[in-house]
């Protein structure tokens, strides 16, 4: 098992994620020897038990229909999982976006739209 | 051993050693070789400003021997002597990291189908073995420019100042004296070398 495995595997086991969400409301409660001056590896740990609190956070809403234990299990599909979330995340953006830009277009008479009712200057 | 096989050597090292909790605890990163206990440790302040010193003498040095060759020179003159094409070595990765996020895609959408998973899961592991070997072959392409070589002195310069044995309870220094690190081992010196890349990587700067 390569390092990042092994940091996975330990942000994901239920030890470490009762000690990360302990640790957000009792403050004697802390993941690391260290306060301060936090190293990349502790701080890939941190990233990783991040990502691992949000996924279970999601999976326990029901919120994506392609998570499930085992992708959060398998390394390999869990990355692919953040991918495709993260495109469907970006893609919702753009929607929102879009549809923030229509809203904002000033129409005089709404129902009866032309091009030359649209006020541009707004 | 030829370069080749010492990278991957080491990469291979890295990969299959087994880290306890202790990775995620401090700065350091421990291992073996045989019965005896090594780490490595971020350089503090004094350290760092040794081999920041050093590294500059270094620079200095190399600039002034016959043959010193810049990453951008050299890159060219491997070009037209059709030895090693960067530009294209960088269209071949895109088009990897390409297939890579499409079999990602694939992966993610394809639940209960385990046919499917494993078929991607595969292909997902030959890509990335391909983007090692290009790392891998990039990086013994360039290892005559002076960028590299400067690379590979601050590593082995670090390595000597910050590797350390256990003895009893005690952690020491491997390495007192700089003539006692280039008389060392060659094997310990690339195992303690990969192990101090590693941490240099992943630390935060």
């Amino acid at each position: 098992m390569d390092i990042i495995q092994q940091i996975r595997y330990l942000a994901r086991s239920a030890h470490w994620q009762n000690i990360y969400n302990a640790s957000k409301e009792i403050g004697s409660v802390q993941l690391f020897e260290n306060t301060t001056n936090h190293s990349g590896l502790q701080s890939l740990f941190l990233y990783w038990v991040k990502v691992y609190d949000l996924l279970y956070s999601e999976l326990g809403q029901k919120e994506w229909r392609y998570l499930d234990d085992e992708v959060i299990k398998d390394d390999d599909r869990c990355d692919a999982f953040l991918y495709w979330r993260g495109l469907q995340r970006e893609n919702e953006l753009n929607r929102y976006k879009n549809n923030q830009k229509v809203n904002n277009l000033n129409f005089e008479n709404p129902g009866q739209v032309t091009t030359f009712d649209v006020d541009f200057e707004r | 051993m030829e370069n080749r096989d010492i990278l991957n050597e080491s990469v291979q090292d890295l990969e299959n050693s087994n880290f306890s909790n202790g990775i995620v605890q401090d700065n350091k990163l421990i291992f073996t070789i045989g019965d005896k206990t090594y780490r490595v440790r971020m350089p503090i302040q004094s350290e760092q400003s040794s081999i920041d010193h050093k590294r500059n003498l270094a620079q200095l040095e190399y600039l002034n021997q016959e043959g010193c060759i810049t990453r951008k020179q050299l890159t060219q003159k491997l070009k037209d002597l059709n030895l090693f094409d960067m530009d294209k070595i960088e269209s071949q990765k895109n088009q990897l990291i390409k297939e890579f996020k499409q079999a990602q895609f694939i992966l993610a959408t394809s639940s209960n189908n385990s046919f499917a998973i494993g078929e991607c899961k595969l292909k997902i592991e030959i890509i990335k073995n391909e983007l090692k070997n290009i790392a891998i072959n990039t990086s013994i392409q360039l290892a005559p420019s002076l960028e590299s070589r400067l690379e590979k002195f601050i590593i082995e310069y670090t390595t000597f100042l910050v590797t350390d044995i256990q003895d009893g309870k005690e952690w020491k220094r491997v390495w007192e004296t700089n003539e006692e690190f280039q008389k060392a081992d060659s094997g310990l010196v690339e195992r303690c070398a990969a192990n101090i890349t590693w941490l240099l990587l992943n630390h935060q700067g």
